[in-house]
């Protein structure tokens, strides 16, 4: 079952790589949302308690509902074009996001022989958190940078679900506000960027440099 | 070593899907327009027009060579050929060995190869552009195929098509998903290969848009026919690579096994037909990501299955 | 103890609550005056009587390490509070208005926080509360509200929290350290101190490493440091003097929790090597940049850069080196306060950041020239000022450990800076002015914000030459807890 989940985890990555529609962003997250918190939700299925099904269902709430939601709202506010313009086509995208899925996969396998972790879940973990950072430095629109991040953060969950790290339930609701928190200022600092550059959510910050 | 199947059955049913195979075009047609409103064409259509093809006369261009002549039958036989590869539900298919994947892949490229040069040899720019297009697309398509087969190949540890089918376990737990995502694999693939939306559009009459029937644009009577059913005989293909991997006759008795082979591709005629209904055709620049999604699929599928060990 | 508690973190939280809803500054400036006077008492009465307001074993504590970043977040925290209405009373352009009442619940935020972080045993709950630190300095850093200052935000914003996505994977990796040799799965310090010998190394390592890389952002360690200087750099004065003071300060202590733990178990020789290498970079990505600055505030923030370096450098060497190390934190946050407030009156008064267009700060502005270049003098390291002493114990430290090659590069790279910065800063302060100018200018007058940074630079001699038992007899327990010696 987990294979099932993270191997639609994967997939949505590579979707990434193709996308350019900001709506597919949003729906990407939506849908890594609910899978990650079915990979939890399955992974920790033999000592389930009450503190998990808190969790799982904080993750459905913050990460599939509250934060798309947000980023929706700040698409509307800004009125900003269905497509990102300031991608030009390239093809290695999804060779170097398929590469990076790989790889991490491979990775996470050596890393198993040593230590008791899950591997699946831990390579896709890794997979996330790379495509992520790889979202990051090749898009120059901020809002993916913004959604690379989130998928960073959900690669991290699963890094903690792959480690069966078991933090304490307040912790790992700290963590979601933080989150929160994080985007809803990020969202804010958009719509200001949005006013002081009006051509597409300000690609160049450059101002700031030696 | 090579084995000629010594049942009937085997040759019988590949008359039998030879003859078939425009039915399978037909039900496409029928439920894409039923889809957009339509009544549609009967689902016999295909086999009326093969027939009027064949009473026509073939013209040829003065300008083209021998190849115009000759790409037609060869086609039609590395398709045909193809099919003869393939298992008919319990039974083996008419001819079997241990690698006839790779046979199997390389006979529909040799009817590709030759349907690209007689696109050349008419000497008309509608053509080459087409035949430059299949050509891009059949390098991105053929990793596809090799590593979904492949890697059942490798998972079953079979290297022969009906062994790799008869091998394949419904009972083990991580197979049904890796079965799944391969099948979705070979979907696209079939996408590709059979010149269906979102990759080409069988209904269009812009030739700029065109990539596989601009290829046959200049082709008439008897040829066309012969390319026709080519084109048919290869969904047939692809469409029974897909119910073979769900080995529906390994877990099934016969005749449950035949209504589910009959549902499969029920089911894909209408996936094919939905999409496209509803969907426009991709930008063909963006067809290359289209399966180079596909194979990392296939990758992915194989190496999460081994680390789940 | 409960009233101990209370003031350090119940007070902040009140005075966070009362001052965003209060709409009149002056109450709101007594409000904070009165947080930070009573959580530095808190703090002093915790460091004489070295005790422990929390119950034992749990999720919060203070050792002695935390009393001592106490004190520096404390004192960082009071000697701005005592800056704000000055600095408040010159913004009055209407674009500040939205600043200005975020100003003070920005602030007090700010000192709970960072109390938290202090305070927090727990490597989970403090990834959480490190993450309350840098949102609760977004506005203060967004005051100016222009483009640049909306450049540093968004970067020192996005960054961090990269930085801090790192910093999680190395507790989880701490975690997983824990989990190999059977030991309790808890993640709380002083637990996996107490079981240290049974951590997996490979992981601790790990964690180290990771948790290293994620906090260098925060700390402004370079690779990590453009976000931090872009922000200190856009930041109001007081604001970039609490960011250079006690920010860096509280990021060093999360770090410094981390080599606790690596330093009772077989990393401990790997972690130190990677400290020294890691400040050793950033003294030398310092020295590069002071000599290109063109803007004195850019500078000033390369100073931190390189003050932090050595800090790290020297923990790394550890002995008596550590010991320099945190008297260093100590001092660097007080020659920080003086700087940057000087550097805030600068700015407002000639408008410009531009090192070459400053000219005759003596003349100009003397009062603040004349702490300007007494903290100049500070920060450099000379004596009696307190900086020296911490350097010198740091390069006993390094004699000690018979460093010679990094004793050499240190005081090469020390000497650089030095250089770099006397050609800009004494330029700002002693060159002629240009003619052309009016000379019949007010003689400025002297501001509380020249008190507040006179008193810092000078208070810092006594502690240095007396070494006041209340502060060395903790500075002595936090080496012994590291595992070193004296």
């Amino acid at each position: 079952m987990t294979n099932a989940l993270t191997i639609l985890f994967c997939l949505t990555l590579m979707y990434l790589a193709v996308t350019t529609r900001l709506s597919s962003y949003v729906l990407i997250l939506v849908f890594q949302g609910i899978l990650v918190s079915g990979v939890y939700t399955v992974s920790f299925f033999e000592n389930f308690s009450a503190a998990h099904l808190v969790i799982a269902g904080a993750v459905l709430l913050f990460r599939t509902i509250l934060i798309p939601t947000y980023i929706v709202k700040i698409i509307r506010d800004l009125d900003m074009e269905h497509r990102d313009q300031t991608r030009r086509y390239h093809p290695g995208f999804l060779l170097q996001i398929s590469g990076v899925i790989i790889a991490a996969l491979l990775f996470s396998y050596q890393f198993s022989r040593i230590t008791p972790v899950l591997v699946i879940p831990l390579g896709t973990a890794l997979a996330g958190i790379c495509s992520g950072g790889l979202l990051i430095v090749r898009r120059r629109l901020l809002l993916a940078h913004v959604i690379g991040f989130l998928i960073i953060e959900n690669g991290l969950f699963l890094l903690g679900v792959g480690v069966k790290a078991d933090l304490p339930w307040v912790i790992e609701l700290g963590t979601f506000l933080d989150l929160f928190v994080l985007i809803f200022l990020m969202g804010i600092a958009i719509n200001h960027l949005k006013s002081h550059f009006p051509e597409g959510a300000g690609e160049d910050l450059t101002t700031l440099h030696d | 070593m090579v084995t000629f199947s010594s049942n009937p059955f085997s040759w019988l049913g590949f008359v039998g899907l030879a003859a078939g195979a425009p039915l399978l075009t037909g039900i496409v047609n029928k439920l894409k327009a039923r889809l957009s409103g339509r009544l549609g064409a009967s689902v016999l259509q295909p086999y009326f027009d093969l027939v009027r093809l064949a009473r026509k006369e073939t013209i040829y261009s003065r300008s083209s060579g021998f190849i115009t002549r000759l790409a037609p039958v060869i086609v039609w036989n590395t398709t045909a050929f193809a099919v003869l590869l393939l298992p008919v539900g319990l039974f083996p298919g008419p001819i079997s060995f241990d690698g006839d994947i790779i046979l199997l892949a390389y006979l529909l490229g040799l009817g590709r190869f030759l349907q690209i040069l007689a696109a050349l040899d008419v000497a008309s720019s509608f053509e080459g552009m087409g035949a430059s297009r299949e050509a891009r697309f059949a390098v991105f398509a053929e990793p596809i195929f090799f590593f979904t087969i492949g890697s059942l190949a490798l998972v079953t540890g079979r290297f022969s098509l009906e062994s790799i089918v008869a091998g394949i376990m419904w009972d083990k737990p991580l197979f049904p998903i890796f079965i799944i995502v391969s099948s979705i694999s070979i979907f696209f693939l079939m996408i590709t290969e059979c010149s269906r939306m979102p990759v080409d559009d069988p209904n269009t009459h812009l030739e700029l848009t065109m990539i596989h029937e601009v290829m046959i644009l200049d082709a008439s009577g008897f040829d066309l026919m012969l390319y026709q059913h080519a084109a048919s005989l290869k969904l047939l293909l692809y469409s029974l690579l897909v119910t073979s991997l769900l080995n529906p006759f390994g877990w099934l008795n016969p005749a449950a096994g035949v209504a589910l082979v009959v549902v499969v591709l029920a089911v894909l005629a209408a996936c094919l037909a939905a999409i496209e209904t509803l969907m426009a055709r991709f930008r063909l620049v963006l067809v290359p990501q289209f399966l180079l999604y596909a194979t990392v699929i296939g990758v992915l599928n194989i190496l999460i299955f081994t680390f789940s060990h | 103890m409960m009233l101990t508690i209370l003031l350090l973190l119940g007070l902040p939280l009140l005075s966070t609550v009362y001052t965003a809803r209060s709409r009149s500054l002056e109450k709101n400036h007594f409000a904070t005056l009165a947080t930070g006077a009573g959580h530095l008492g808190a703090t002093l009465y915790l460091l004489l009587t070295r005790q422990n307001p929390f119950p034992t074993r749990a999720w919060f504590g203070l050792d002695p390490l935390g009393s001592f970043f106490l004190l520096i977040l404390s004192h960082t925290f009071f000697a701005v509070a005592l800056y704000s209405p000055g600095f408040l009373q010159r913004m009055k352009k209407p674009e500040y208005h939205p600043s200005r009442w975020l100003y003070y619940p920005a602030l007090n935020s700010y000192l709970l926080a960072s109390t938290l972080v202090i305070v927090t045993q727990h490597f989970g709950l403090l990834w959480v509360v490190i993450e309350l630190t840098t949102f609760s300095l977004v506005p203060l850093i967004y005051f100016y509200r222009s483009k640049e200052s909306l450049e540093a935000v968004w970067k020192y914003l996005f960054l961090v929290s990269l930085g801090l996505v790192f910093l999680l994977i190395g507790i989880l990796a701490l975690g997983l350290a824990t989990k190999g040799a059977g030991a309790h799965a808890s993640l709380v310090v002083t637990d996996l101190v107490r079981d240290a010998a049974k951590l997996d190394p490979l992981w601790v390592k790990t964690g180290f490493v990771l948790a290293l890389v994620g906090i260098s952002a925060k700390i402004g360690l370079a690779p990590m440091h453009p976000a931090d200087i872009d922000a200190t750099s856009n930041a109001p004065g007081p604001v970039a003097a609490l960011m250079a003071g006690s920010l860096r300060s509280t990021a060093m202590l999360v770090l410094l929790r981390f080599y606790e733990v690596a330093c009772h178990t077989s990393v401990r020789v790997f972690s130190q090597r990677l400290l020294m290498i890691a400040g050793a970079f950033s003294i030398l990505v310092a020295a590069v940049y002071i000599w290109r600055s063109r803007d004195y505030k850019r500078l000033l923030a390369y100073s931190s850069v390189e003050h932090l370096g050595i800090i790290t450098l020297a923990t790394g060497i550890g002995g008596v080196a550590m010991l320099g190390a945190l008297l260093h934190t100590l001092f660097n946050s007080f020659g920080k306060i003086a700087l940057f407030f000087m550097a805030g009156r600068i700015n407002r008064d000639l408008q410009t950041r531009q090192i070459d267009s400053v000219h005759g700060l003596m003349q100009r502005l003397p009062w603040s020239g004349f702490v300007f270049g007494l903290a100049f003098f500070y920060i450099i390291g000379t004596p009696p000022f307190g900086l020296f002493f911490s350097e010198l114990l740091m390069l006993r430290g390094m004699v000690h450990a018979r460093d010679w090659l990094v004793l050499g590069l240190f005081l090469v790279l020390l000497m650089i800076i030095f250089i770099g910065m006397s050609r800009a800063l004494l330029r700002m302060l002693q060159s002629p002015q240009p003619v052309g100018l009016p000379t019949g200018k007010p003689l400025e007058r002297f501001h509380v914000a020249h008190a507040v940074s006179f008193y810092a630079l000078v208070v810092s001699v006594p502690i240095a030459i007396l070494r006041p038992d209340f502060l060395f007899g903790p500075l002595r327990s936090i080496l012994t807890e590291f595992g070193f010696s004296l």
